[in-house]
């Protein structure tokens, strides 16, 4: 693939379809000087899905819905990499696990409601499913049977292949329940990405805390400034979708 | 380049007539002496459409080049811009022309 085509596919897919193939042209152009510029420019695109043109119905919640479910597998597939972490629930100490509230809080208020197709909704949610549970229960098949002399290295490549597809599969899931449920209108997705956003702060301030509290983990902190990160641009995000449209 | 820079020179050249984004670029080059970069130039265009200051000349046309112009909000905000930025500029003329050289 040409870097130019490369670069385009970093844009929104509003903007891809409505720009795409002016941006790849003035790329080709312009040559790797723009590079840069081309990239910053995706991102603050991303980060404001207000000034995406709809070029379709629905596209935008859609989009963001999707991007959303990503941001929860990546969130997920991250703490499940780096272990026991002052975000890890403890039954003893319910206090941390308050992050998650405002997190599971706006995913469900982000979530697609059913609207008139639910038969269809609930065939195509099962269909996307099929795949995940398949692969999930190998895995604990794989697991219940034990190593079979197979090296750990295999094992853990496996095991993590495994959970990136089921998340790959959760967010394609996501987007194909978006073409037929009803998206959720810019009030419900602003509160939203507002909540996830304030439950992503919410956890690196958790992890910074404790950081202060022990010694430094290098680890931790890269972690906190992950999650910092994140919860800027979906608050960025949920600021530019709540002040950019009229409710609907 | 600043993001508001770059859409007051895509409304100024918008101005002239409808363009499709090459064609705008090309302008800005000819007005500027550079051409706005990819990332610059296609936000701006993003960003004064979701502010309904352009607008696609048609909604189902050539998706390879797609035309845009100016609407009228947009040039009661381009004009607005450049009246102050006129008034900026002849103050400023006005204080080097009265500083000492």
């Amino acid at each position: 693939m040409r870097m130019s085509a490369a670069l385009v596919r970093l844009y929104p897919p509003a903007i891809r379809r409505r720009w795409g193939s002016d941006i790849e042209r003035e790329v080709e152009l312009a040559g790797p000087r723009s590079w840069p510029d081309t990239i910053t420019g995706a991102g603050r695109l991303w980060l404001h899905p207000g000034d995406w043109p709809e070029t379709a119905p629905g596209q935008t919640s859609r989009v963001v819905a999707t991007a959303l479910a990503a941001l929860a597998v990546a969130l997920t597939l991250v703490l499940r990499a780096t272990g026991p972490t002052p975000l890890t629930a403890d039954i003893d100490r319910p206090a941390t696990s308050v992050w998650l509230l405002p997190i599971l809080l706006g995913l469900v208020t982000a979530a697609p409601l059913p609207g008139p197709s639910t038969v269809r909704l609930m065939a195509v949610a099962a269909r996307g499913l099929v795949p995940s549970v398949l692969a999930l229960t190998l895995l604990y098949l794989a697991a219940y049977v034990g190593p079979l002399g197979l090296p750990r290295p295999l094992l853990l490549g496996y095991y993590w292949a495994t959970l990136g597809f089921v998340g790959i599969h959760l967010c394609l899931l996501t987007a194909r329940v978006g073409r037929i449920a009803v998206m959720p209108g810019p009030r419900r997705l602003h509160l939203a990405l507002l909540a996830i956003g304030a439950g992503l702060a919410f956890a690196a301030v958790q992890i910074l805390a404790t950081a202060v509290r022990t010694s430094v983990d290098v680890g931790l902190l890269l972690l906190a400034g992950g999650l910092a990160l994140s919860a800027a641009a979906v608050l960025v995000a949920g600021h530019d979708v709540g002040s950019a449209r009229p409710d609907s | 380049m600043h993001s508001n820079d770059a859409q007051m020179l895509v409304l100024t050249v918008l101005a002239d007539g409808p363009r499709h984004g090459y064609a705008i670029n090309t302008e800005i080059e000819a007005l500027t002496g550079n051409r706005l970069r990819p990332g610059s130039l296609y936000g701006a265009l993003a960003r004064l459409e979701a502010r309904s200051l352009i607008e696609p000349v048609t909604a189902d046309g050539d998706e390879r080049q797609r035309t845009v112009r100016i609407t009228d909000a947009g040039r009661q905000t381009l004009r607005a811009e450049l009246e102050q930025m006129a008034r900026v500029a002849k103050a400023g003329l006005r204080a080097l022309g009265s500083a000492p050289a």
